[in-house]
């Protein structure tokens, strides 16, 4: 199934039609051959981890 | 003696240490023959020869005082131009960046002036790690050391051609999907992407957090092994950071690969894409060479490339997105056309592509993780083809995604690129050995098994010849 993908506004008025046209095609195109077959329960591969949420000095 | 351009860090540290060689006789020599030659091969952003000099007049000293002398004294490095390094300037070959100077050392910076060694300057890149070549940036694109006319790889371009070219030993990269590697590959270097956490990225401008390394690229397996080491360890300021054992990377160079399990992945480069002739029998043969100093061999199966660059490309387009809104938003004319044109579709991308892409992938990772069970290493190709023209865009624009690096990016196994001959126009092939996480040191005991029984790495480019092609 095309996944179809849109530039924002904000960023498509400053880089005109033509290139907002391109971009969009490249990212629903992206968009489409990701696999997504994941199990509900399957976690992303960087969860979050309290170990590692420590202030930077 | 060697000539001392072409001297590896380890073979010069040592005549270094024994008052054998000078590190001004060392830095003087690269330095002229950065002066002769870089205006051809445009690796150099920011070169700083008298900086330079003074640091290895200083070297000189601390060997003739007898001073306790760390494992690079004296050797001239250089950074991929992302990479800070205190009161230099960090441009990542941009004009968004062109006047940025860093206030303090990157964690790899730092690690290697600690081991003694001199930086002698930073090393083009394409924009912001992403895109390019581009000839519409304040600096003219790095090219490849065996042929001006030919694209270096990228985006460590300056990195790969500047060691390749003799005018340093070391130099250190970053690889997000594939930009230490491609360099490597394209120059005939050894260069490789470590597991994931092994080497800090704080103080390095980032292109996608989850997807970048850094790492050296070096003429020889036990430079490469002896650079790792010393840049690698925990780090509080980079999150990703891992607290684990730091060995001595290069401590089974000699041990041979007998008796090694070494799955091969075929289809990368006979059904998911079709590489070119040449480098395909390169490979074989290298494989051959293996099979034949004892190592087991075996084919198999992954998932195709395919799947793993779609996923590598959505996550990191997303983080390279979440990075440059604000520019994306309010400068996007100050942005080189390749830049530009590859990050825009980021833009479009949504919350639940970026989620499903870094679930997608942890499920990759595992499912590669299990193929370690029963094999000490895998070995497949680097790139596609042997380096194209770098003038020729639409030629670029065809072969630069063909190549089978960003499923190690995705998983965060240790990649190293590895030489393996010459095509028919004398530019260098490579393969990829990649290993279980953290057990980068049996990438260094394959490659310099391999490394021992060819002669790839001792050739180099005749720079009078290559630089006026």
């Amino acid at each position: 199934m095309m996944e179809k993908r849109d530039i924002p506004e904000s960023i498509a008025t400053l880089i005109g039609p033509k290139k907002t046209d391109e971009a969009a095609k490249k990212a629903s195109d992206m968009a489409s051959k990701l696999d997504r077959n994941n199990s509900w329960w399957q976690e992303p591969s960087h969860v979050f981890r309290a170990i590692t949420w420590a202030i930077k000095s | 003696m060697t000539e001392l351009h072409w001297l590896s860090a380890l073979e010069a540290v040592k005549l270094i240490k024994n008052k054998k060689l000078s590190p001004v006789e060392l830095t003087d020599a690269l330095i002229k023959r950065i002066d002769k030659y870089d205006k051809h091969f445009n690796t150099f952003i920011s070169f700083r020869p008298e900086q330079a000099l003074k640091e290895a007049r200083i070297a000189e000293e601390g060997v003739m005082k007898g001073d306790a002398l760390g494992p690079l004294h004296g050797i001239p490095f250089g950074l991929k131009d992302i990479i800070d390094a205190k009161g230099w300037n960090t441009t990542a070959h941009s004009a968004l960046l062109k006047d940025n100077v860093a206030g303090k050392d990157a964690f790899v910076t730092g690690k290697l002036k600690e081991a003694g060694a001199i930086l002698l300057g930073k090393l083009s890149t394409h924009e912001f790690a992403l895109g390019g070549p581009s000839f519409d940036l304040p600096w003219p694109p790095a090219r490849n050391a065996w042929n001006r006319k030919y694209f270096p790889g990228g985006s460590s371009s300056g990195s790969g051609a500047a060691v390749a070219a003799g005018f340093l030993p070391l130099a250190l990269g970053s690889d997000t999907g594939g930009s230490v590697r491609n360099p490597a590959s394209m120059n005939g270097l050894l260069g490789i992407k470590a597991t994931y956490g092994r080497v800090s990225r704080s103080g390095v401008i980032p292109l996608s957090f989850s997807l970048d390394h850094v790492g050296p690229l070096t003429r020889t397996t036990s430079d490469n092994a002896l650079a790792l080491s010393i840049i690698s360890g925990w780090d509080k300021n980079d999150p990703a950071s891992a607290d684990v054992n730091v060995p001595n990377f290069g401590e089974d160079l000699d041990r041979g690969v007998s008796g090694l399990k070494i799955g091969i992945i075929r289809h990368f480069y006979t059904k998911d894409l079709i590489a070119c002739d040449e480098m395909v029998n390169a490979l074989e043969a290298a494989i051959t060479k293996l099979e034949k100093s004892g190592a087991v061999v075996e084919e198999i199966a992954t998932r195709p490339l395919q799947d793993f660059a779609a996923c590598n490309r959505v996550i990191l387009l997303s983080e390279a997105c979440a990075i440059h809104k604000d520019w994306l938003k309010s400068r996007p004319e100050d942005y080189g056309e390749s830049l530009l044109s590859r990050l825009l579709p980021g833009t479009a991308l949504t919350a639940v592509d970026y989620v499903e892409a870094i679930r997608t992938r942890a499920r990759y990772t595992q499912e590669f993780n299990e193929i370690f069970h029963k094999f000490d290493a895998i070995i497949t190709i680097n790139n596609m083809e042997a380096a194209f023209p770098i003038e020729d865009s639409a030629l670029c624009e065809k072969i630069y995604p063909r190549q089978a690096r960003t499923p190690f990016n995705v998983t965060g196994n240790p990649a190293l690129a590895v030489p393996i001959g010459f095509n028919s126009e004398g530019l260098p092939l490579s393969m990829q050995v990649i290993t279980p996480q953290f057990d980068e040191i049996m990438a260094y005991r394959i490659a310099a098994s391999f490394e021992s029984n060819t002669e790839w790495t001792k050739h180099h480019p005749d720079l009078d010849e290559t630089s006026v092609y």
